[in-house]
């Protein structure tokens, strides 16, 4: 042991205060940690309302040192973003169409040791490692109560296609990643579990038959309400919508049978400044009771298996996920790969 | 056509050079677009050659759909400068010769909608045009019509919807042109002998040519990009050329295409106003052509 | 011309076409339901409420308000002058250079709104006032040239003779003499340079960040995603308050026995 001074004892001992008041004041909360801001980027409107009382407020509660801030999603704006080199989302909700081997560049891995990946059914809703599947929703067939012939129904997307049983408008959503043609088919006599590769010729006449009687509309809400007020008899539009609508008063009903489902996922833009708070609060969100709670909020289902336990039965008849059996799910990986050409193909017939 | 002073109409200094005093006041504004809007747009010009490749360019003519939409939108934007023009020039008149109070309440009734946002004005238009809506029950209600009139979803509902947001594009800029006009012209015409029709065609409409032609110009250039209302009002199966655009951006990230088709946009457009100046003698009116009184 | 029948048979319905939608807006605003069912089942003032109180909306009211008065200020300061060089001034290219001034008009915004989100992303202005009121300010340039524009091809030129062969130097001319004759003209830019931004959407959205979004951006949130009645109310607000202004504006020239 060196031999210490007076002098030098002394500076030592107030070098070591200083040291001591400094950390008391500099260090917040009994976690010892700096405050974290996250950035969660989605949808907004209800969907705000809903995460912000099934995740955000919850998880902020339960870590005081994080914070997570709100802002509007548009994947195009998080493609500049990363190419520019100036991040500032952490994790943002991007959609089905997101987040495969066409945007792996724009993404970092996900870390499945924190993330429970194999819980979320990845052969139902698929990712290749660069997203996370937290939510479930699709298109299905929405019907106006009031407007029905005597006695009778929609059982099934045939009906939708059916002019003579049940005449009156119809309602659509006019893009092709509303999976018009995968419900074309499945009308036509496929399988639900073997619509793909889609045999896009055959959903294409399957639309023919009924295109002067079909509103198509680019607008989620817009596609509901032509069924909510009677303009249309029946709709092809997101679950969610009809299901809203329905809770307040509307006179429009599901046809679960056919219903699509696919996830709606996160993902951590490449060069987010916190990736590992990203990463955790990505798994608390997808594990099964604040990925149940949202349920309760707005009507989408939860893609982890043990979420079901936890999901109320006052809001399951809502939910896509409890109508499985007889659903089309999405094969994203297909999607991936024939997008353009889908798009292209939908959009020349549309537009003839 | 009483014409706006020309360079050399003003006291200016004898020597000749490519750019006179006034000429240097238009630097500012230049500089202030070169920095703030040609330096992005040039950014995605250069990806519509970049990304992936010029090829971009092939796709755009190839493809069926995009040709047809630019048709489309620039049909649009045609019909709807026409209606502006034919209901908007009324209005001016009518505010022009109208006493204090009720030039504000017809100037007020046109401003008034524009304070309110873009999107719910459209979304009203739905709530009046759609089957269900409040003109087709009213029509039904005094049993003018059986059947709901198709009112939107269609290219009628677009340009209802565009008229009403265009309107005042229209009538500002051609009632602040009549209120410089002399406003004794016309019954001195009249005076001399002029029918009243013929006084207008010969005298008036050819005084306020500017402002008709300022007007014209804003309507016809701003509803060429429009797609909140198209997408509101129109139908799926006809879309404008910014709804296009946007679903590239947007949904399909297919950048260059989409910057491709706005560059083949701000050619055609150009050359169509080219165009329509040298077929009509509103050269003057916006500095196109030669510097006059030289 | 028989103006009677100009003012029945044209001015009458035009002024419904023009009124409807901004009256069916305040009407729904005032629905009980959350449903834009017209006519609404119900009444209330819980929207009006809702917008008050939820802090998301006067917040985007006022930074709209602070963004679009800005950006007209820029707009018609810039536009006036170059208005002026554009009309009177000895320049090459006149063509070119008059159809650039109009570019912001014609070229689609989404592909402008991108294009300016990467420039401010390098410059890190994303998310300030001031990228929101230059960019809304390069969109509402053209308005103003073009109004004034052709004001100045209208404009009498013998007031200014006359004025600069009295002597008077070329600011005093303008700002005495040729700015009150091409006035209309001036705030009718300005007018259009304000609902420009007032009203923008696309590149506000490019442009917003949680602590700084416009009228627009929250709006079009809402309505893409639910569409209720709060947005009407907000708007209603807003027409009214315009109301108030511009009826504030008349009686103000009434009692200056301004004429016309």
């Amino acid at each position: 042991m060196r031999h210490v001074g007076l002098g030098q004892a002394r500076l030592g001992k107030v070098l070591a205060v200083i040291l001591v008041a400094l950390a008391a004041v500099w260090v917040p909360s009994a976690g010892g940690q700096e405050t974290v801001t996250l950035t969660y980027a989605s949808y907004g409107g209800a969907l705000k309302d809903a995460e912000v009382k099934a995740f955000i407020e919850p998880y902020m509660k339960l870590h005081p040192n994080i914070k997570v801030l709100y802002d509007i999603i548009d994947r195009a704006k998080l493609i500049a973003m990363v190419e520019s080199n100036n991040v500032t989302w952490d994790v943002a909700d991007v959609g089905n169409d997101f987040g495969l081997k066409a945007h792996e560049k724009y993404l970092e891995k996900i870390d499945c040791s924190v993330v429970p990946c194999a819980d979320l059914q990845p052969d139902k809703y698929p990712t290749t490692g660069y997203r996370v599947a937290w939510s479930v929703s699709g298109v299905g067939l929405g019907y106006n109560t009031t407007k029905m012939p005597a006695g009778q129904t929609p059982q099934s997307w045939a009906d939708f296609f059916d002019l003579q049983k049940f005449p009156g408008k119809r309602s659509s959503m006019n893009d092709v990643s509303s999976f018009v043609l995968e419900v074309a088919l499945v009308a036509d006599g496929v399988p639900a579990g073997k619509v793909y590769p889609l045999d896009i010729q055959r959903g294409l006449r399957k639309w023919d038959a009924i295109k002067s009687e079909v509103k198509f509309t680019d607008n989620f809400q817009g596609c509901a309400e032509a069924v909510a007020t009677g303009d249309a008899v029946m709709g092809l539009c997101w679950t969610g919508r009809f299901a809203t609508m329905r809770k307040n008063g509307a006179p429009v009903a599901i046809q679960w049978n056919g219903t699509t489902l696919n996830g709606g996922y996160f993902a951590i833009p490449k060069g987010s400044k916190h990736v590992k708070e990203a990463m955790q609060f990505i798994a608390y969100m997808v594990s099964p009771q604040p990925c149940a709670l949202i349920s309760e909020y707005i009507p989408y289902g939860c893609p982890n298996v043990k979420a079901a336990a936890y999901v109320k039965d006052s809001v399951k008849p809502n939910l896509g996920t409890s109508h499985a059996a007889t659903a089309i799910f999405i094969n994203d990986v297909y999607w991936d790969q024939h997008r353009d050409e889908l798009f292209k193909t939908w959009q020349a017939w549309l537009t003839k | 056509m009483i014409d706006g002073p020309g360079p050399a109409a003003l006291p200016v200094r004898a020597r000749a050079h490519l750019v006179d005093g006034w000429g240097l006041l238009t630097l500012p504004g230049v500089g202030f677009l070169a920095l703030a809007f040609f330096v992005p747009l040039a950014g995605m010009m250069v990806r519509s050659v970049s990304d992936p490749s010029p090829a971009n360019y092939l796709a755009v003519a190839e493809t069926p759909v995009f040709l047809r939409s630019m048709l489309y939108t620039f049909e649009v934007a045609l019909l709807v400068t026409l209606i502006c023009l034919v209901l908007g020039y009324p209005w001016a008149y009518l505010m022009n010769q109208a006493a204090g109070r009720w030039r504000w309440v017809l100037a007020a009734m046109v401003v008034l909608p524009l304070w309110s946002s873009l999107l719910v004005r459209t979304y009203a238009w739905t709530v009046l045009l759609r089957d269900s809506g409040v003109v087709n029950q009213l029509l039904e209600r005094i049993h003018l019509i059986g059947q709901p009139l198709p009112l939107m979803g269609n290219t009628l509902g677009v340009a209802i919807g565009m008229t009403q947001l265009m309107l005042p594009f229209m009538v500002l800029p051609i009632f602040a042109v009549l209120r410089q006009i002399d406003v004794d012209l016309l019954p001195a015409a009249e005076s001399l002998g002029a029918r009243p029709l013929a006084a207008f065609v010969r005298v008036l409409w050819p005084l306020s040519l500017p402002g008709v032609f300022a007007g014209c110009l804003l309507v016809f250039v701003v509803s060429l990009g429009f797609f909140i209302t198209p997408a509101l009002l129109g139908s799926g199966r006809s879309p404008m050329l910014s709804q296009l655009i946007v679903e590239q951006t947007n949904v399909l990230f297919h950048f260059g295409v989409g910057s491709a088709l706005a560059v083949v946009l701000l050619i055609v457009t150009f050359a169509v106003i080219w165009l329509g100046t040298r077929f009509v003698p509103w050269t003057q009116a916006l500095g196109y052509g030669e510097s006059d009184r030289a | 011309m028989n103006r009677r029948l100009l003012v029945y048979g044209l001015v009458v319905p035009m002024a419904f076409f023009l009124v409807a939608p901004t009256i069916i807006v305040v009407i729904i605003s005032f629905s009980s339901s959350s449903i834009l069912f017209f006519p609404p089942p119900g009444y209330g003032l819980r929207w009006y409420d809702q917008f008050f109180h939820v802090s998301t909306w006067t917040d985007a009211a006022a930074t709209s308000l602070k963004v679009a008065t800005g950006s007209m200020l820029a707009a018609t300061t810039l536009g006036t002058v170059t208005a002026l060089g554009l009309v009177r001034g000895r320049y090459p290219a006149r063509g070119l250079v008059n159809g650039l001034m109009l570019s912001p008009l014609i070229v689609p915004t989404v592909i402008v709104a991108l294009g300016m989100y990467i420039l401010y992303l390098r410059a890190h202005l994303v998310g300030t006032l001031l990228a929101l009121m230059v960019a809304h300010s390069t969109l509402s340039l053209p308005y103003v040239v073009i109004n004034v524009a052709a004001a100045l091809r209208t404009m009498d030129p013998t007031m200014e003779l006359a004025a600069q062969s009295l002597g008077a130097p070329p600011l005093r001319t303008f700002l005495m003499v040729t700015l009150p004759l091409i006035l209309p003209s001036v705030v009718a830019g300005a007018l259009f340079a304000f609902i420009t931004s007032w009203d923008e959407v696309v590149v506000s959205l490019f442009l917003s960040t949680p602590f700084l979004q416009t009228l627009p951006v929250v709006i079009w949130t809402q309505v893409r995603s639910d569409v209720d009645p709060t947005v009407a109310a907000a708007s209603s607000l807003v027409t009214g308050v315009s109301l108030l202004v511009l009826l504030g504006l008349f009686s103000a020239r009434r009692r200056a026995n301004v004429p016309g």
